[in-house]
């Protein structure tokens, strides 16, 4: 309301240019930044403009070997060339402020590891995780609320910390999902529960706050 | 004297409602009612039209934005989110409203309609607007008050904030009791309180200084809205963002421009995605921008402190923000 106040009657001296240009400016400066960035980060699959790393991660999981968008799997994704000298390359996912892939010194442990990742987010638990296991290159550690996981063998997009099961799925595993909150997490297992759970993962549309958008980006991330 | 009665009526609905540390009910998918199948396909629309293949958070942020639903974001942005206390911008709420207005009213002005049919259509557009915003306490409690306040222009009255909010108070509480227990609802009235109690004397301190006007409203605004509403995040959360008031000034000139960009990508995309498509992208600039601010604000590990004050002692804080904006004190500028 003030601000519509404030267009109408707005003083157009010349200060208040200058502090328009310069929040224009701002803008334009704090956009780039984080537009040019999140093209980095996505930047280990090329192929995919998804922001999402998870993403990325659960659909090289689900369809490895063939490939949608038709591209073949950047090393570091699937792998496939174990880095020789001093250094792992670890994927940190999760519930850590940071999640990423990093490339870090051969020999340190996973809790150096969380740690570069931003450490874990506060109210995540790592009491089921071997903090002072030592971490393998390629491997992947997945801190989670109710407890975490380390896929620490060699295996690319470790099949244990791929797609949530949606018959199984505690309403933590479902609220840790991308497009998932505490309130659609209750929904979903309320539905599972009065349906006798979840045939297909079509039937997740069904259920009321996911609608075609919102299943096409579940998809990837869930088995029935 | 209407005034005093209708706040001792919000007093009385607050007091003998639920506790306002309960849980808040999930009441929202009742709220589109019986035009539920078309509110659902207007707002798939919109959906649609905001994710014109931006990287992905940019759309699921302008989604958040104009729709008010945060969960398409990725979990470490929420948490950027959450740590930098710009939390609001993603959720529906008053200034969604006011910002659609701002931009409806003028706009209608141009297509040539009195000031009485633009109020009108204001109207219309913001009863349509709630339940596509999800129609939770919070964006009803800013629409009723914003309808009070259009209503009072078209009597020719004088539109007093304290007196709309007041009334969407009762009126919210009076439709849902379980309102005044949600955290939303909470953080909403006690923001649009804080700007009209701390916030009008920081306007008019800012006044007396050098900064010109809109920059000093934006200014005073902002710190009164995260001042009123920090201890009660505090209380809720357990969380202190030391950077909420930084961070909210600096996202400030991005929200509008994405918020609008936005709306007119969602309303164009009823039409065809096609239309869209441009506005939606430029309209991911400045939401990116947010983006990169709540990133930047939530990076420093002292950026949110754990600290989970007593109720009382945050409504004490809370009531102090509040008297620091009405006590008159001769000759003193609170800062």
């Amino acid at each position: 309301m003030s601000v519509g106040q404030h267009l109408g009657v707005a003083h157009w001296d010349r200060t208040t240019t200058l502090i328009w240009v310069a929040c224009g400016l701002l803008v334009l400066f704090l956009g780039g930044r984080w537009l040019l960035s999140a093209t980095g980060q996505s930047g280990y699959s090329a192929s995919s403009n998804s922001g999402s790393y998870r993403t990325n991660q659960a659909k090289s999981a689900g369809q490895s070997g063939s490939s949608a968008d038709g591209s073949s799997p950047s090393p570091s994704e699937s792998g496939a060339a174990p880095l020789g000298g001093g250094v792992v390359v670890v994927d940190v996912g999760g519930r850590v402020r940071r999640p990423g892939v990093y490339t870090l010194k051969r020999g340190v442990r996973v809790y150096e590891a969380i740690r570069r990742a931003g450490g874990a987010i506060s109210n995540s638990d790592t009491g089921s995780i071997n903090l002072a296991a030592l971490v393998t290159d390629g491997s992947q550690i997945v801190v989670g609320k109710g407890g975490a996981s380390v896929n620490a063998s060699g295996a690319p997009a470790g099949s244990s910390t791929g797609p949530v099961s949606l018959s199984t799925a505690s309403a933590d595993q479902l609220d840790a999902l991308d497009g998932i909150g505490p309130a659609l997490a209750a929904r979903i297992i309320q539905w599972r529960d009065s349906h006798g759970g979840f045939k297909s993962v079509a039937d997740l549309d069904q259920v009321s706050g996911i609608g075609p958008a919102k299943l096409a980006a579940l998809r990837p991330q869930v088995v029935p | 004297m209407r005034l005093a009665i209708i706040w001792l009526l919000f007093a009385v609905l607050f007091a003998t409602g639920p506790a306002p540390w309960g849980h808040q009910s999930f009441k929202r998918q009742g709220a589109a009612g019986g035009a539920h199948g078309a509110m659902a396909s207007v707002k798939a629309r919109a959906e649609e039209a905001l994710d014109a293949g931006q990287p992905r958070d940019a759309a699921a942020l302008l989604q958040g934005m104009v729709l008010g639903d945060a969960s398409h974001l990725s979990k470490p942005v929420q948490n950027d989110f959450r740590r930098s206390s710009l939390t609001h911008v993603v959720a529906a709420s008053g200034q969604n409203i006011s910002l659609m207005l701002a931009l409806a009213l003028p706009v209608l002005g141009l297509l040539g309609l009195s000031l009485r049919n633009r109020l009108l259509v204001g109207v219309l557009l913001v009863a349509g607007y709630v339940p596509l915003a999800g129609g939770e306490a919070p964006i009803r409690r800013a629409a009723v008050m914003s309808l009070v306040l259009i209503a009072a222009q078209l009597r020719g009255s004088s539109a007093d904030g304290w007196h709309a909010l007041g009334v969407a108070g009762v009126v919210t509480l009076l439709a849902d009791r379980s309102a005044a227990a949600s955290l939303g609802w909470q953080l909403s009235f006690a923001a649009v309180a804080g700007m009209l109690a701390l916030g009008r004397r920081l306007v008019r301190a800012f006044e007396r200084t050098e900064i010109p006007g809109a920059l000093g409203e934006a200014l005073a605004m902002t710190v009164a809205a995260t001042a009123a509403t920090t201890p009660l995040i505090a209380w809720r959360v357990g969380k202190l963002s030391l950077l909420a008031i930084p961070a909210n000034i600096v996202a400030g000139p991005a929200v509008a421009p994405a918020m609008w960009l936005g709306m007119i990508a969602a309303t164009l995309g009823q039409f065809g995605k096609v239309l869209a498509a441009p506005i939606a992208w430029l309209a991911s600039i400045p939401a990116a921008a947010v983006l990169e601010v709540a990133h930047l604000a939530a990076a420093p590990s002292w950026s949110s402190l754990g600290w989970r004050p007593s109720g009382v002692l945050s409504a004490c804080l809370v009531g102090l923000v509040l008297v620091c904006g009405l006590v008159r004190l001769p000759g003193r500028i609170p800062a």
